[in-house]
């Protein structure tokens, strides 16, 4: 915290070193007077002010002060000694003395009030104390963990198969409580298995206490899955699916390759229509409790290809695009593919 | 003496007051004017590095240097190369080593993740610092910094985009960094959004049965272009590879060239569709003459057996091509031709400037 100042207090007096040595080449640029130097500088010295405020502040919150008086008391501790700093730093003694002087006689106290009041509508308010449930995804493909573009794995039907993409939405996370009723906790999350960034899926619950499951779907409902509806990022528009063949969006897109005798061609696993949208059941029991929580969510891709049917590349096609059956048969596999740890 | 103490303190609230209430206050001696690049309805945010913001000055700064040659030794300018009635492309060139090359249009790069044909480059800033180099301006930077301090006309507008325009006291990096900036800037405002395919989805104009079958082929499995090159950007802006060699070489290595990961070979940064009509030569070295020629590829000369094709391209049934008939291949080029925005090649605001 306080090597946090140091640093901020040093570098606002480098910048504010830095316009004074410079000043003569930007008075003569800008037609400026010479007198506004001091403004500027004092502009300078009074953001290193603001600074300190809002670092105080966010110290006296995180200690959880709640009143003013305290937080104005640690201010001037800092000021003071700032100001001492800061007479050696700048090499022009007399102004900062000066004003240390008539600040610290009347004006100290109504230029702070007014400085924290102006800040104040700013300032967020006390964050309200929520309960949160982290999901952090992981995938493999029976015991081995996924890595991406190897032929490194087999599935229940025998084919040996590489994943290259896998991208999905995962929506209406529900939490079972042991009286079989829901808790609703989550709208819809995108799903990357190539970026980090989108394998937390966090989520303010609630309630909290013991729970024996969870539900969710992979991809969108129905009043989500219509083209345009999600925001248009790039993520969302590359899974639209296109309005000639009925709109809306890819639930999920799962690719890589096989091997079918010597050669090695694609597969391309996507799923999408409100028809096909698949609904997982977890059982897993476990408890959350007041504050942060988390739980691993683990997506066996091999479970996409088998219970209640294996999904063979060779016999079912290795595209589902625009393949009812074989979609049917995914959507089916889906319910299983997930796993709480 | 009392008197100025008051002005003093008063100028001492004032500061206080304004800074408290900036997010980010700015040390800068001049004020820019931050410009609103507007987002065509359905695009994505734009992607704008967080070290250089779109400002007014800036761009107007990086469009007079976008049509100067004075950046170069040799009489070239960026808009030698990147010419607006071809979309801000230009036929192929070749490179020393024989290698040619197709230059890439430059439109909606402010929702670009990767820049040039293989993605090497996050930013366009970082593709123009290469263009000071041979074969593109081959800068003495020497002598364009006395060109600079000469243009009454750049240290102005030097000054007002950075606040700065000692040009002798600039490192060369420092000087490069400014100019790739502003061009950046200025490359980031050219918008296409408002080709025939545009005005047909907001419901302003038909297209013909004709362009209307193409746009089934295109958007169905049957020609399944979609996966890559749907979106209002025409591009899912992957890196992939859709065949183009059975064993790729040299250049054709594509992203191999700079990861050396052999997952990546033949790998390449997928183009935009829109205004493709005005960008012949076709493919990253130009090998294709017309669209024509790209559907016939897509159609019956697919390499399926290239290191890591997409697996889009190596559909079941399509191991011999789309196989389209001649009327739909001609459909299809017909849709590919709605993709053409006059009104972006036409625009004034990114032609020369006066």
């Amino acid at each position: 915290m306080i090597s946090f100042l140091i640093v901020q207090i040093y570098i606002n007096f480098v910048i504010g070193l830095w316009l004074l040595v410079n000043w003569q080449e930007m008075t003569k640029l800008l037609r400026i007077h010479p007198l506004l130097k001091w403004f500027q500088f004092i502009d300078c010295f009074l953001l290193n002010v603001m600074q300190i405020i809002s670092a105080v502040r966010r110290f006296v919150t995180f200690v959880s002060y709640e009143s003013e008086s305290v937080f104005i008391g640690v201010f001037i501790v800092v000021f003071i000694s700032f100001k001492d700093d800061c007479r050696h730093f700048n090499g022009h003694p007399t102004l900062l003395t000066f004003v240390k002087r008539q600040l610290m006689k009347k004006y100290l106290a109504l230029a702070l009030l007014l400085i924290i009041a102006s800040c104040k509508k700013d300032e967020d308010t006390t964050p309200v104390e929520t309960s949160s449930l982290s999901l952090n995804l992981s995938f493999k493909s029976g015991s081995t963990p996924l890595l991406f573009d190897t032929i490194n794995y087999t599935n229940a039907a025998g084919n040996q198969y590489s994943v290259s993409r896998l991208q999905f939405y995962i929506s209406n996370i529900q939490l079972i409580k042991p009286d079989s009723s829901l808790v609703d906790i989550s709208d819809f999350s995108y799903v990357d298995a190539r970026v980090a960034a989108t394998l937390k899926i966090k989520n303010n619950i609630p309630v909290t206490g013991q729970f024996i499951g969870m539900k969710l779907q992979v991809g969108l409902d129905s009043a989500h899955n219509i083209s345009n509806a999600l925001p248009a990022t790039n993520e969302n528009i590359n899974m639209a699916w296109p309005d000639m063949m009925g709109g809306g969006y890819h639930f999920m897109k799962l690719e890589g390759s096989y091997i079918s005798g010597l050669s090695f061609p694609g597969y391309a696993m996507h799923i999408g229509r409100n028809q096909y949208l698949v609904n997982c059941v977890i059982s897993h029991s476990f408890t959350l409790s007041e504050g942060s929580n988390s739980l691993g969510l683990v997506m066996d891709i091999n479970e996409w290809y088998k219970n209640p049917a294996n999904y063979d590349f060779e016999v079912d096609g290795n595209y589902s695009m625009g393949v009812m059956a074989a979609m049917m048969k995914l959507k089916e596999n889906g319910s299983d593919v997930f796993m709480l740890q | 003496m009392k008197n100025k103490s008051y002005i003093l303190i008063l100028l001492l609230m004032i500061t206080g007051i304004i800074h408290s209430c900036k997010k980010d206050a700015e040390n800068d001696a001049v004020q820019t004017t931050p410009y609103n690049l507007i987002i065509p309805s359905g695009f994505p945010p734009a992607n704008i590095p967080v070290g250089n913001p779109l400002t007014v000055e800036g761009i107007e700064l990086g469009h007079h240097l976008f049509y100067d040659p004075i950046l170069s030794s040799n009489g070239l300018s960026c808009s030698s190369c990147h010419i607006a009635g071809m979309a801000y492309s230009s036929p192929a060139f070749v490179a020393a080593n024989g290698d040619s090359i197709s230059v890439l249009q430059i439109m909606n790069l402010a929702f670009n993740p990767d820049f040039t044909w293989n993605g090497q480059f996050p930013t366009t800033e970082a593709v123009c610092m290469g263009d000071f180099e041979p074969p593109f301006f081959n800068t003495n930077m020497d002598t364009l910094v006395d060109r600079l301090e000469s243009s009454t006309k750049y240290k102005n507008m030097f000054f007002r985009a950075f606040g700065n325009n000692a040009f002798r006291s600039m490192s060369d990096l420092e000087l490069k960094t400014k100019i790739v900036a502003a061009i950046g800037q200025f490359i980031r405002t050219l918008t296409s959004a408002d080709s025939k395919f545009d005005r047909y989805l907001n419901h302003t104009e038909n297209l013909t049965s004709s362009e209307l079958t193409g746009m089934a082929i295109f958007f169905t499995e049957q020609g399944d272009c979609f996966h890559c090159h749907g979106g209002p950007l025409m591009t899912s802006n992957a890196i992939t590879n859709n065949g183009l060699d059975s064993i790729p070489s040299g250049q054709d290595r594509g992203k191999y060239n700079y990861t050396g990961n052999i997952l990546d070979d033949g790998k390449f940064s997928i183009p935009s569709l829109r205004n493709i009509a005005l960008t012949a030569p076709y493919m990253h070295d130009g090998r294709y003459q017309t669209l024509e020629e790209v559907v016939e590829f897509y159609n019956s000369s697919v390499h399926q057996t290239s290191p890591n094709i997409d697996p889009i391209m190596t559909k079941a049934f399509k191991e011999f091509g789309l196989q389209l008939t001649p009327f739909e291949k001609q459909c299809l080029v017909d849709f590919l031709k709605t993709f053409t925005d006059t009104a972006f090649v036409n625009n004034p605001n990114y032609q020369q400037p006066n």
